[in-house]
């Protein structure tokens, strides 16, 4: 019984210190207000590359008038392989890359894409400093480039890269401390993007295979 | 009457030689090399919007919020609440990417042509704002080299319109002999889209020889900013 009385008491002054605690300290004068409250939550972002990404794809030669057919070399479809190319040309590589971006993000995101390495002659360790490697826009599934179409270089990133020092090792990645000019944008959430690549062949290039890493990254807006 | 006839004949035989060797002599000129210059033109005539720093929260502020307006990563959401402290430090927010890479790969055959037409550089870029006329400088920033030792002639012109509303024709050249000085005009480029699939001639040599380039881009006003692009090609024939 006095066991019950003082477990009983124990449980009363629980009771009351947890009144207390929850009782706003002088509450009689106590004020409330509001305060807003911002958080930032990481869009979730899906992105797949897909090199190769229509029947057709391959490599021309620069010529105006009929189009030759694309060929390609052992490479692809998992690498956008030129196959053989003279030094002093240019060469249109059709459906080299097909970017699919899903995200949450409402504002949409945007798209860097750099060339993670230099030109390298994988042959002879020999490395071609420069713009050789442009895209241009391409369709789904039809494409009317030819070599002399218009496109745009691919920049040498200034950022830090992991990876991609040989054609066998691993994939380049960059780590970026201040992200480029985007090669694309999109202003809704979802968005598909499709490139012809054009490779200009330096003229003094040696005989030998040839390399170099695309790095893109899509990035929340 | 009869030597008159003769003579006639003669100079039949005279005028039909000399037409039909011109095109003779335009059928065995053979292309040796295809020099392409890609032509970039920037325009921007909007001035950047300018995002005022936000002024310092008072003394005891509830909370701190800070992201860049145009490159937040994420997604900002917000609520109202009551009775909750929060430290006045801000909050830094991860990045969120995906990132991809792809290989491209050639195997490159040794070209004895591959020099034979050759620029300094591979791109030109020009920066300017609808409306605006601008060359590009210094004088001679871009060459064009021939580096051949027989008789060859040299042909220009540029592949395609920027847009369809900023012609190729408003992208101009002044083309002059290395080291010889600037003209005082600018000659606008055939452009093969648009002109019969034909490039203009520029010149003709037996030697190795350098061209200044000068260009000058006039963009049209109605033109929005962006980015433009056109190839300039110089096609090399013996």
């Amino acid at each position: 019984m006095k066991r019950y009385f003082l477990g009983l008491m124990g449980g009363v002054f629980a009771a009351m210190a947890v009144i207390v605690v929850l009782s706003p300290a002088g509450a009689a004068t106590s004020a409330s207000g509001t305060v807003n409250v911002e958080w930032h939550a990481l869009p979730v972002i899906n992105f797949t590359l897909t090199p190769n990404y229509n029947t057709g794809y391959g490599a021309v030669l620069a010529t105006f008038g009929t189009q030759p057919a694309p060929t390609h070399g052992p490479g692809a479809p998992g690498t956008v392989d030129f196959g053989t190319t003279l030094s002093g040309d240019t060469y249109l590589y059709k459906y080299a890359a097909h970017l699919h971006i899903t995200t949450n993000d409402s504002a949409g995101f945007l798209v860097y894409g750099e060339a993670a390495t230099v030109l390298t002659n994988n042959t002879t360790s020999t490395q071609y400093p420069g713009q050789y490697l442009y895209y241009l826009n391409s369709g789904a599934s039809s494409d009317s480039n030819t070599g002399f179409t218009p496109g745009l270089p691919f920049s040498q990133t200034s950022g830090m890269v992991s990876g991609g020092g040989d054609s066998t090792l691993t994939p380049a990645t960059i780590t970026y401390m201040s992200y480029p000019s985007p090669v694309a944008l999109s202003a809704s959430p979802n968005g598909d993007f499709y490139y012809d690549y054009q490779f200009r062949v330096p003229g003094t290039a040696t005989g030998g295979n040839y390399y170099l890493w695309i790095v893109y990254t899509v990035v929340g807006e | 009457m009869k030597r008159a006839q003769l003579l006639l004949v003669a100079l039949g035989l005279a005028i039909l030689a000399i037409v039909l060797t011109q095109p003779v002599k335009a059928t065995i000129q053979t292309q040796q090399a295809q020099l392409v210059v890609n032509v970039v033109v920037q325009v921007a005539g909007t001035p950047i919007g300018y995002v005022p720093h936000q002024a310092p929260g008072q003394a005891g502020g509830m909370a701190i919020a800070s992201a860049l307006r145009r490159a937040a990563p994420s997604i900002q959401r917000a609520f109202s609440a009551e009775g909750i402290h929060f430290e006045g430090d801000s909050t830094l927010v991860a990045q969120a990417q995906v990132q991809h890479s792809v290989l491209v790969q050639a195997e490159v055959t040794p070209n004895p042509k591959g020099t034979i037409l050759i620029s300094n550089v591979p791109n030109v870029t020009i920066t300017a704002a609808p409306g605006q006329t601008v060359k590009v400088t210094p004088p001679c920033a871009l060459t064009v080299t021939v580096n051949m030792t027989t008789a060859w002639s040299l042909e220009e012109g540029v592949t395609s319109d920027f847009s369809a509303g900023f012609p190729g024709k408003d992208l101009a050249n002044d083309t002059y002999l290395q080291p010889t000085t600037p003209k005082p005009t600018s000659t606008p480029y055939i452009v093969y889209a648009d002109d019969g699939s034909v490039w203009s001639g520029l010149g003709s040599g037996t030697g190795i020889t350098t061209y200044c380039v000068d260009l000058t881009v006039t963009v049209p006003p109605s033109v929005t900013d962006g980015t433009y692009v056109t190839n300039a090609i110089y096609t090399l024939f013996n």
